[in-house]
């Protein structure tokens, strides 16, 4: 199990769920940049990524992965609004091709690399996904944005029976408010195909310098009910993926859950960066 | 240093190649690649990696660069200075500048990288040779495979001997002018005329390696004689079973020829 390779006739696929609650606009970890900020960045910084991974020569990247990014909050009767959030000809989708979001950036903007010579150049980087508006964010109805998620892959793994089975990471900072996520989170973890079950991923985004745990074995290193809710939400990392985190330098026991609790940038950066080695070349064909 | 193999009269070995592009792909994508020239006895195979950019590219420049000049293996030196002048000729290949910026990115990063799989057939003994046997040398970098057969029973494999030692991160040469060159492994023995040599690339010569090691070894002279409609038929029914990774898939079947005394003291060919 969990031990399929991608290729186009087996895409894999990643959804990132999105915490857009009111308190996603303080500072993560004690610094001035927002929360959902930070999630903005790593997202674009990880879609510009897998893009760069699919690349192999011809005339578009290849579409080795399906990707979403779903958002979740509530309106102004605190119901649950649940949906995708990449824009432009992306909107309303949530599942896109590689080719389409190759296609579909909502914006270039200007950053330094280095060039072959060594020296600085100018090079336009896409963006697919803006932080909201803070007027916009209200309530963490995560009930509903797992079972959202769960119609979502749902559909993908029946049309998809042979791949690595999806990968969703959530990014929240809080609890939800409307209801019990466990139940939820187990529903869509029962998920799979051939080669396994759904991998559910969550991060929890501190806005204190309180230290992070990264990647539990065991729930007694969590201090509180939250936190330890957190652990039984998240999924196992399979030994295929744990070992290639390892041979990645990072430190991954076995039997860890694919959980970060009171993470900061650098904490969630790793979460992803492990949960998507999925996505590394070596496993593309 | 590459050097000329000399010319021969008549073919040293036949021919037969046959290649299955993975699900998903189209034909023009196909990764592998291989030469051949029957008449000096040489043949190259290579993979070209799913973790590089261009990788086709730099998998048939291989080949065909063995093919026309081949180095000493055995010469790190020489080895070295062959393989830098198939990474000018694929840099060549595209226009850096013309590349989208994530395809700029993934050369700067990752560049091409593919097997190789060398074979030279009577083109140097090994010292004394038995009556009317044909030396021949393999090297090889990565897990493309060679299965050496007579009568239709395997003799030996090379590099890989046990279908658990293939694995996800095979030894590769890379376009990248500081990236290490791994050593290449080399064999040699002596054959004579009717014996094959099967070459490989490693999902194929995973499923022939298991195959080895079970009760139902290959049989080598039918696959030798399968037409391509009929080896992509038997491709396509290993991946829907599961039995084979969907990969590309190449094989090339190559039948000693000739009469055994044609080779006795074959010194004129030797390298």
């Amino acid at each position: 199990m969990h031990t399929k390779s991608v290729d186009r006739a087996n895409p894999g696929c990643i959804l990132f769920l999105v915490d857009h609650s009111q308190s996603m606009t303080e500072g993560l970890a004690g610094s001035s940049k927002p929360k959902a900020d930070a999630v903005a960045s790593a997202i674009n910084r990880f879609l510009g990524e897998l893009i760069i991974t699919c690349e192999r020569g011809g005339d578009r990247p290849r579409n080795y992965f399906d990707v979403g990014v779903i958002a979740y909050t509530t309106d102004a009767d605190a119901q649950p609004l649940v949906g995708p959030v990449l824009g432009k000809d992306l909107a309303g989708k949530d599942l896109v091709s590689m080719e389409e979001l190759f296609e579909n950036p909502l914006d270039l903007e200007l950053r330094q690399q280095d060039s072959p010579s060594g020296t600085q150049m100018d090079v336009y980087v896409p963006i697919w996904y803006r932080a909201p508006s803070p007027e916009t964010m209200a309530g963490t109805p995560m009930c509903a944005v797992l079972e959202y998620a769960y119609n979502t892959a749902a559909d993908w793994c029946g049309r998809h029976p042979r791949s690595f089975p999806p990968l969703v990471i959530h990014l929240t900072d809080g609890d939800a408010t409307d209801g019990d996520p466990e139940p939820a989170a187990a529903h869509l973890q029962s998920l799979a195909t051939q080669d396994g079950n759904l991998l559910l991923f969550n991060c929890h985004l501190s806005d204190s310098q309180e230290s992070s745990v990264l990647f539990p074995a065991l729930v007694e290193q969590l201090a509180d009910g939250h936190s330890q809710r957190l652990f039984r939400m998240s999924s196992v990392l399979p030994e295929r993926l744990r070992q290639m985190a390892v041979a990645r330098a990072i430190d991954v026991p076995p039997g860890a859950r694919g959980m970060a609790f009171n993470a900061d940038a650098t904490c969630m950066l790793q979460l992803i960066n492990v949960g998507t080695t999925v996505a590394t070349s070596s496993n593309l064909r | 240093m590459a050097e000329p193999l000399p010319n021969r009269a008549a073919p040293i070995f036949e021919a037969a190649a046959l290649w299955a592009v993975r699900e998903g792909n189209t034909d023009e994508e196909w990764e592998d690649a291989y030469a051949l020239d029957p008449d000096r006895g040489v043949a190259a195979l290579s993979d070209g990696a799913s973790d590089g950019i261009f990788a086709r590219a730099w998998a048939a420049i291989l080949t065909r660069r063995f093919v026309e000049g081949p180095p000493d293996p055995d010469d790190a030196s020489g080895l070295a200075a062959w393989l830098d002048a198939a990474r000018t000729e694929w840099d060549g290949h595209f226009d850096y500048r013309a590349l989208r910026y994530t395809q700029q990115v993934k050369v700067r990063r990752t560049g091409g990288a593919a097997t190789l799989l060398a074979l030279r057939i009577g083109a140097e003994a090994p010292g004394p040779n038995k009556a009317g046997a044909i030396p021949w040398r393999a090297w090889a970098v990565g897990d493309s495979c060679l299965f050496w057969v007579r009568d239709n029973r395997l003799l030996a494999m090379f590099p890989t001997l046990r279908s658990e030692d293939f694995g996800p991160t095979p030894l590769l040469l890379r376009t990248h002018a500081d990236a290490p060159i791994p050593a290449p492994l080399g064999t040699r023995g002596d054959c004579f005329p009717g014996d094959a040599f099967v070459l490989a690339t490693d999902a194929v010569a995973h499923w022939l390696c298991r195959g080895c090691e079970g009760d139902s070894p290959p049989d080598w002279e039918r696959l030798g004689g399968l037409r391509e409609d009929a080896w992509k038929r038997r491709i396509e029914e290993l991946r829907q079973n599961e039995q084979i990774v969907n990969d590309d898939c190449t094989l090339l079947f190559l039948r000693i020829q000739g009469s055994p005394g044609r080779f006795a003291g074959a010194d004129d060919s030797r390298a």
